[in-house]
């Protein structure tokens, strides 16, 4: 019995000092971590989807914060008017957790300028056909209507998944349908945000 | 000197991954060019020496049954560790390298040390033990790196090397290539050593 208590013992005291350090490392280079994720990742995604922007989405970019949940708006500013958004949303159900994915909106037009594959963790050379910028394409133009749900054909929607990475392909569309529902349902107070962020 | 033989096994007769086949996963998939496989090979270092230090430092207190379940929980902290601070301070670095850097937990040579070194021997041994095998490993994922890289894309570095006619020799940028430029590399030192061994054993027959 005390050979057990011990092993118990030292185990919880290896796995707890691990969990502190790794916390502590964790808050302390967070904001710097997400400072690179937004030169590296971010900020190339939103330029590729928003290639002739008047404005610098990045720059101007801002974060607000909805039902609890945060978002980071890059606003594609016309003549003091915020025409359409990039945000980047979390697709659920990718093998290696959530496939990040970022959007750009045409609210007042009503159609997607374009998507990419922010970061994900599929297995390289299969799951990552699906961060082809030549497949995400296949988001360019798709008309958003109130009541538009972005899904895979398979899923009953409209968009044609990469074979042999359904999945992976179901979580992009899944983090795509996310960005969509947001600026469906936050598009009358967008350009008010950006007003206000901004001071444009 | 004990420390000095313990750190240049890691260059000789423990040298990673030639004379212990072990690790071959990163190896193969990482060393597409030498600045990816240096990276890889650091990262694996560092998690080498701390894990190694560790285990020493408690090789008395974890009790045996339950040692490899320590061993990975310290080995998965580094490991983490390297993770966070790679994205915070060389995040190219770290998207190149993605999910292999979260899979040196699984490194066997990582693991290995630890079992068969640190937990029975001194602190300064295993840091020292840990280091050399983690620069031996280093050393050769750059050799393999080069090799790769200077065929396979015709930069040394991300330099280019031969002009705009050369064209790569893509193979060696894929899997396959791994696989050639690794055993012939083997085949090399193989090669090497048994002309060494008849050379020696000549040497000693023509002395009786």
């Amino acid at each position: 019995m005390n050979e057990m208590a011990k092993m118990i013992i030292v185990l919880t005291a290896i796995c707890l000092a691990s969990a502190f350090a790794l916390t502590a490392l964790n808050n302390g280079l967070e904001a710097r971590i997400a400072q690179q994720e937004e030169f590296y990742v971010r900020g190339p995604a939103v330029h590729d989807i928003f290639p002739d922007a008047p404005n610098d989405p990045v720059a101007d970019a801002f974060s607000v914060e909805v039902d609890g949940q945060s978002w980071r708006l890059y606003p594609w500013i016309e003549n003091g008017e915020c025409r359409a958004v990039a945000l980047q949303a979390a697709g659920a159900g990718g093998y290696g957790g959530d496939v990040m994915v970022m959007t750009g909106i045409d609210f007042s037009a009503g159609r997607i300028l374009g998507a990419r594959v922010a970061q994900h963790g599929e297995t390289p050379g299969i799951g990552t056909r699906v961060a082809d910028p030549l497949y995400m394409r296949i988001y360019q133009g798709v008309p958003v209507r109130a009541g538009t749900v972005i899904a895979l054909k398979s899923a009953g929607g409209e968009i044609e998944g990469v074979s042999g990475a359904t999945r992976t392909s179901a979580a992009v569309a899944n983090g795509v349908d996310r960005a969509v529902q947001f600026v469906l349902a936050h598009k009358d107070e967008i350009p008010g945000w950006v007003r206000e962020q901004t001071g444009r | 000197m004990r420390i000095v033989k313990e750190f240049s096994k890691g260059f000789t007769t423990h040298l990673p991954p030639f004379r212990l086949v072990l690790g071959l996963c990163p190896v193969l998939a990482v060393t597409t060019t030498v600045a990816n496989g240096i990276g890889m090979g650091l990262a694996a270092t560092f998690v080498l020496v701390c894990s190694n230090v560790l285990v020493s430092l408690l090789r008395k207190v974890i009790p045996s049954k339950v040692r490899i379940a320590c061993f990975i929980v310290l080995i998965a902290t580094f490991v983490v560790i390297v993770e966070i601070i790679m994205k915070a301070f060389f995040f190219p670095l770290s998207q190149s390298l993605g999910i292999f850097i979260p899979l040196i937990v699984v490194n066997c040579i990582i693991l290995g040390r630890a079992e068969a070194f640190a937990a029975k021997n001194p602190v300064h041994l295993a840091a020292v033990d840990g280091l050399g095998i983690g620069l031996g490993f280093t050393l050769s994922l750059a050799v393999l790196g080069t090799v790769r890289e200077i065929l396979g894309a015709g930069t040394f570095l991300g330099t280019p090397l031969f002009g705009e006619s050369f064209e790569p020799f893509t193979l060696f940028a894929k899997a396959p290539g791994a696989f050639i430029g690794l055993g012939v590399l083997l085949f090399l030192l193989n090669a090497v050593d048994r002309f060494r061994l008849r050379a020696r054993e000549e040497s000693l027959q023509r002395r009786f």
